[in-house]
């Protein structure tokens, strides 16, 4: 359906009282026998005018202009839509009475059905002129030379991923890190003892590595599989970026897709340079979600977090949208070919930031992370090259990782095979028994420390032990020179399994630009001079008080746009408001409203403090309780329930919930 | 600072300040240079080399008189990623320390006056146990300070945090001529090559307040000597030379004599043989540090009063031995020059020696001066060799200390010496180990002399004479010849055990050989397969990889 017919449509359904008052106030006395399409025809010729469309205007003053840019910007919204934009922004009541002011104005209509908020189709051209970007955010063009690049990048999981493949459990049992894990970290990752939010960026990051299931704390034991960053890593690095952002911000696993995508929105929509206000960044966010859909839950310090995680940057009292924080070409290679590793003869390994992400999981597999820093600092050793081992990676996969991505000195390919020949030589399984190779079984055969815990030999090299005890032949095997002690190894029926559900976003979004800067804000006529100018011009001496008084309201209230519209003055008034010590009138009132369809009631209540409180209210009964009346409703537009003893009333005040709709 | 060709980015600048160095790049060189004022070499591998800026390196240059804006320009000129913010916060918090806590002399002789300008500084030095038991109020802003305190108060504020501003003078000691030779008395030609002479420049700076205290690090093998005696000829003073044993005494002797214009009747040796004090005198550090029981007094410590010094050399001083950092924090106003290869203290002592005898002046990465010929091109060979059986059993059931004793007396050791031997017979060889039966095993079977600590010094001087002179072509030689032994054309060494992990012993038993020749140098250190040894040979091998040596590995087959 055409913008037009939907409008005729809407019009044609409204009330009668409110129709012929509509027509009466713009084209005149309706005259019986009438037609309702003629007349909205008349109404359509009316709204055609170029005189009309200029009065408009000059009647929108800025406050108009926000809420019709919010319209705009939030795509036909409806009314709860818009209501949840400004929330915290503008009180619903005056909300409510912006909105029914534009659709009085006929600036806008509603749907009674879909609840959507549209501009009247013939005025759609004259408001765009209004309606701006920068009417609700206000977005400074900004240049600074400030480069902050961000600090959680691939380079730095990979550290993570290393350290932490190291240090199975870094929880403690009532949550939280523990302090030798957290003491380690602090040495090996430089500055990760920053606040960030309202806790560190360790605590943070093992958070949201965990939201992400790259690390899966079960029963007291947290794991770290290769697999899973493998699949991480799979990501495009935008993705991977996005992605562990939003674990960041998350509250919940469930959401980190949500959040991710609303990420990738607010990256595609803030223009690189400009500053905004903590405020504007808010109505941005709110934007972004209800026009994209994404509206999980973000963390309360939300703003705080992007700051920290230099996705806003703040700089003299402004903020700015850092899209290196996505995109950090700062560390790319030098050279198209240069290697991303140096493999070093005293089996350190300095790591580029440039390495791969698969790639880089690949080698720090097998090393462990010494420091982190912009180049970081590795090292070769027998239980790094272990725990890679025992993952199922073979010794020749390990060379050929270092080989394919740099010289590797000698002594590093034979300490590679050194260690692999003494992995596996001793094993402990599960049941429990030690299985020691020939070639070492003579290091604990006759070592009386680790023979006392044996409760039987089974074959040559092959012990049955205690698990009571197995600590103390652990430390004992330890003492005789097995370096390190393996892990036990389970049979597959004991092997732990995971939900292997990961929670991260795998495709790219496609991003809504919808933030386009303009001119800068609507700067209105001053509409008070354009108000004074009709009350002038127009003739009321055949006015009665009472209707020179309604013709005043109306042009204030902007739905008299010329003086030649007097006559709509002289339509019946109605009491809508009633206040102070009329007590009977406010009771009038609110049973008028009950009976009623399309009205709600304005309260004003006296509370405790003598401060006057303002609801809106859908009115459900007024009951007696003793001698007093009490009114019992709804709040508009949350819905809450309401009860008011009348006489605590100071005003009441009837009001359409809608021009066109209930 | 040197003009940078367009823009060349070989430096890494890392957040814990430390700067990553690419041998590769273009402007390696000329970044090397710019840096080195305010940052100190700690690692010079292959392809990226390791400078940090500490606190004592950029308050050494605030103290040179550069400030942190040249620092940071410095660094983001030839940076290759943007510099971390961190970092600029560092440095300028850390430089702006520099010269708020001043040493100058003062009206009462064997005082110095701390001034100090800052109340809240004030406040924190006398509030600072270690400190404020050092100074007495002095005037509105000053505290004074005992003389013979000076070296110790100014290693006890460098540990608050705040780095003193030495502006009072040194002392010039009595006037003494030394002026270098251009021919040897032997007969050959003898230049001061430029490294040499920029560390003896580096060291004595302007000659102001600040500078004529330092120490030089130099390969072994590089002509440390030469550039005390370069040192000893710009202060033109009486000087007291420090060196670890007899020998080393008698090579300083001989290369004054031979080098120098000085009458060998003004040089004296003060050791355990001699007491004899000259101008020029020289003494080792066993003399000065010894005593008759725990509870005495050392008696030899008067030498640093018996004469007026202008200039003490400290030999080896990563080898000082502890009672001598006490002493040289009494003797702050005489010059000091530090000499030594490897500033590696296992007892984590390496800052003392910066605090009282002076801050690194001049470091030169190893590698670099054998690309220039300075130094033998040496290879590493570390050889694996299985524990007989017979010694397995043993090993097994041994504790730590003597399972490391097994493995580094592998008989096996000995027949792989053998015919390390056998495969170099034109080079002159050292057998160097730990354990003197072991030693002494070797040198039966090789059938040559053995040098020990129980080897009189007659006896020595003879052994390492013939070895020089090439009437004897393998010695085998326990712990005592570590250090200062100078044996120019010694090609081979062969380590068959040593000092668990000393980082230090590995690097100065590589820098016997390091003396250039015409051939080049073979290092090989024998270690037992599938023990403890093989961790502590990795260790030992940490400095020397650091400094670019590559180690081959290979598994000696018995069978």
């Amino acid at each position: 359906m055409s913008d037009e017919l939907r409008w005729r449509a809407c019009l044609v359904r409204l009330p009668d009282e409110i129709f012929f008052e509509l027509i009466r106030n713009y084209v005149g006395e309706v005259k019986t026998p009438f037609n309702k399409h003629d007349l909205i025809a008349r109404l359509e010729s009316f709204l055609r005018s170029p005189r009309v469309h200029d009065r408009i205007v000059s009647l929108i003053d800025s406050a108009d202009a926000k809420v019709l840019s919010a319209i705009a910007l939030l795509h036909e919204p409806t009314y709860d839509t818009l209501f949840e934009f400004f929330e915290h922004q503008i009180a619903p009541i005056d909300l409510h009475h912006r909105v029914l002011n534009l659709e009085e104005r006929l600036v806008i209509y509603s749907d009674p059905e879909s609840r959507r908020i549209r501009f009247t189709p013939f005025l759609s051209e004259t408001i765009a002129g209004v309606v701006r970007t920068e009417n609700i955010v206000q977005l400074v063009p900004f240049n600074t030379t400030t480069t902050r690049s961000p600090w959680l990048t691939d380079a730095f999981l990979l550290g993570l991923f290393s350290y932490l493949s190291d240090a199975p459990d870094p929880f403690k049992t009532a949550g939280g890190v523990k302090k030798r894990v957290a003491d380690e970290m602090r040495a090996v990752f430089p500055g990760i003892e920053t606040r960030f939010g309202a806790a560190t960026r360790l605590d943070a990051i093992l958070s949201a590595l965990t939201r992400l299931a790259l690390l899966r704390p079960d029963a007291g034991r947290t794991t770290v599989s290769i697999d899973d960053w493998v699949a991480y890593g799979e990501l495009t690095p935008y993705l991977r970026r996005v992605n562990l952002y939003a674990a960041c911000l998350a509250t919940s696993p469930a959401d980190i897709t949500d959040i991710a995508g609303l990420l990738s929105h607010l990256d595609a929509a803030i223009p690189p340079d400009v500053a905004f206000d903590r405020d504007t960044f808010d109505r941005i966010v709110r934007l972004v979600r209800i026009n994209t859909g994404r509206r999980s839950a973000l963390t309360a310090e939300y703003f705080q977090i992007l700051i920290d995680l230099h996705v806003i940057i703040d700089e003299q009292d402004r903020y700015w949208w850092n899209t290196l924080a996505f995109r950090d070409p700062s560390f790319a290679a030098p050279e198209p070919h240069e290697s991303p590793l140096i493999v070093h003869p005293n089996l350190e390994v300095t790591v580029k930031p440039w390495i791969e992400f698969i790639e880089g999981l690949r080698v720090c597999h097998s090393m462990r992370i010494r420091v982190f820093d912009v180049y970081a600092r590795y090292e070769l050793d027998k239980a790094s090259l272990f725990r890679a081992l025992d993952d199922g990676v073979t010794v020749e996969e390990v060379k050929a990782r270092f080989e394919a991505l740099a010289p590797v000195p000698q002594n590093f390919i034979f300490m590679l095979d050194a260690w692999a020949d003494e992995h596996g030589s001793v094993q402990i399984l599960d049941g429990i028994a030690v299985v020691v190779d020939e070639d070492r079984r003579h290091i604990i055969e006759h070592y009386g420390p680790f023979q006392r815990h044996v409760r039987r030999a089974l074959a040559p090299g092959v012990y049955l032990m205690a698990r009571a005890d197995e600590p103390h032949w652990r430390a004992e095997l330890a003492a005789a020179g097995i370096s390190p002690v393996p892990e036990t190894r389970r049979f597959a029926g004991d092997h732990v399994t995971h939900d292997t559900a990961r929670s991260w976003r795998t495709s790219d979004v496609q991003p809504v630009t919808f933030l386009k800067p303009g001119p800068g804000a609507y700067t209105p006529d001053d509409t008070a001079a354009v108000r004074a100018r009709i009350i002038e011009s127009a003739d009321l001496e055949s006015l009665t008080d009472d209707q020179r008084l309604e013709f005043t309201r109306r042009v204030e209230s902007r739905v008299i746009l010329f003086p030649e519209q007097v006559a709509a003055a002289v339509a019946r008034t109605e009491k809508v408001e009633a206040k102070g010590l009329d007590y009977i009138g406010k009771v009038r009132l609110i049973e008028q409203v009950l009976r009623g369809r399309g009205t709600a009631l304005e309260i004003v209540e006296r509370s405790a403090t003598g401060a006057p409180k303002k609801h809106l209210i859908r009115p459900e009964s007024l009951d007696k309780k003793a001698t007093e009346l009490v009114l019992v409703g709804t709040t508009i537009p949350d819905g809450g329930a309401i009860r008011i003893r009348v006489g605590k009333i100071g005003v009441v005040r009837k009001v359409r919930t809608g021009l066109f709709h209930e | 600072m040197t003009e940078a060709p367009d823009r060349v980015t070989p430096l890494i600048v890392q957040s814990d300040g430390s700067l990553l160095l690419d041998v590769h790049d273009p402007g390696y060189e000329i970044a090397r240079n710019d840096i080195s004022p305010f940052a100190e070499l700690e690692k010079s591998p292959e392809h990226m080399h390791t400078y940090r800026m500490s606190p004592l390196s950029l308050w050494n240059a605030a103290s040179a008189g550069f400030n942190p804006d040249f620092v940071l320009e410095t660094l983001m000129r030839y940076s290759r990623f943007p510099v971390p913010e961190n970092v600029g916060f560092s440095v300028r918090e850390t430089m702006s320390r520099f010269g708020r806590v001043i040493l100058t002399e003062a009206d009462e002789p064997g005082y110095l006056i701390l001034e100090v300008a800052d109340e809240a500084i004030r406040a924190e030095i006398s509030g600072t146990r270690s400190v404020a038991k050092l100074i007495e109020p002095y005037g509105d802003n000053g505290f004074l300070v005992r003389l013979y305190d000076r070296g110790t108060i100014k290693q006890e504020l460098v540990k608050i945090g705040w780095p003193v501003k030495d502006e009072a003078p040194l002392l010039d000691g009595d006037a003494f001529t030394v002026q270098l030779r251009r021919t040897t008395r032997s007969g050959g030609a003898f230049t001061v090559r430029d490294y040499q002479s920029e560390a003896a420049r580096a060291f004595h700076g302007n000659g102001l307040p600040g500078s004529g205290f330092g120490t030089v690090v130099l390969p072994c093998g590089a002509g440390k000597t030469i550039v005390g005696m370069a040192v000893m000829e710009k202060a033109q003073t009486n000087t007291l030379i420090l060196t670890t044993n007899v020998a080393a005494v008698h090579q300083w002797m001989d290369e004054l004599a031979d080098k120098t214009e000085i009458d060998p009747d003004d040089i004296g040796e003060y050791t355990g043989d001699a007491k004899n004090i000259k101008p020029i005198t020289i003494a080792t550090y066993q003399i000065l540090v010894w005593r008759a029981d725990r509870e005495s007094d050392f008696p030899h410590f008067s030498l640093f009063r018996k004469r007026k010094w202008g200039l003490i050399i400290y030999d080896e001083v990563h080898l000082l031995p502890a009672p001598v950092f006490r002493v040289t924090a009494e003797i702050q106003a005489i010059r000091r020059l530090g000499l030594t290869a490897t500033l590696v203290r296992e007892d984590g002592r390496a800052d003392d020696v910066f605090s009282l005898v002076g801050p690194k002046r001049y470091d030169v990465p190893w590698k670099e001066l054998e690309k220039k010929g300075w130094i033998a091109e040496a290879y590493c060979h570390e050889i694996r060799v299985d524990l007989p059986a017979d010694k397995k059993i043993p090993y097994a059931v041994a504790d730590r200390r003597e399972k490391f004793r097994i493995a580094s007396e592998n008989p096996r050791k000995i027949e792989i010496t053998r015919q390390l031997v056998a495969n170099h017979p034109e080079d002159h060889i050292l057998v160097i180990g730990q354990y003197l039966d072991q030693l002494a095993e070797i040198a039966g079977d090789l059938d040559v002399p053995i040098i020990t600590g129980k080897t009189p010094n007659a006896e020595r001087e003879s052994i390492y004479r013939d070895f020089r002179a090439g009437a004897t072509r393998i010695i085998v030689v326990s712990k005592v010849a570590n250090f200062a032994i100078d044996l120019p054309d010694a090609s081979v060494a062969i380590q068959v055990s040593g000092t668990f992990g000393s980082r230090q012993e590995e690097a100065q038993r590589l820098g016997r050989i390091l003396r250039p020749k015409k051939r080049n140098s073979t290092f090989y250190s024998i270690v037992s397969r599938y023990t403890t040894e093989e961790q502590f040979a990795a260790n030992r091998q940490k400095f020397l990889t650091e400094q670019g040596y590559k180690y081959h590995i290979e598994l000696w087959n018995t069978e």
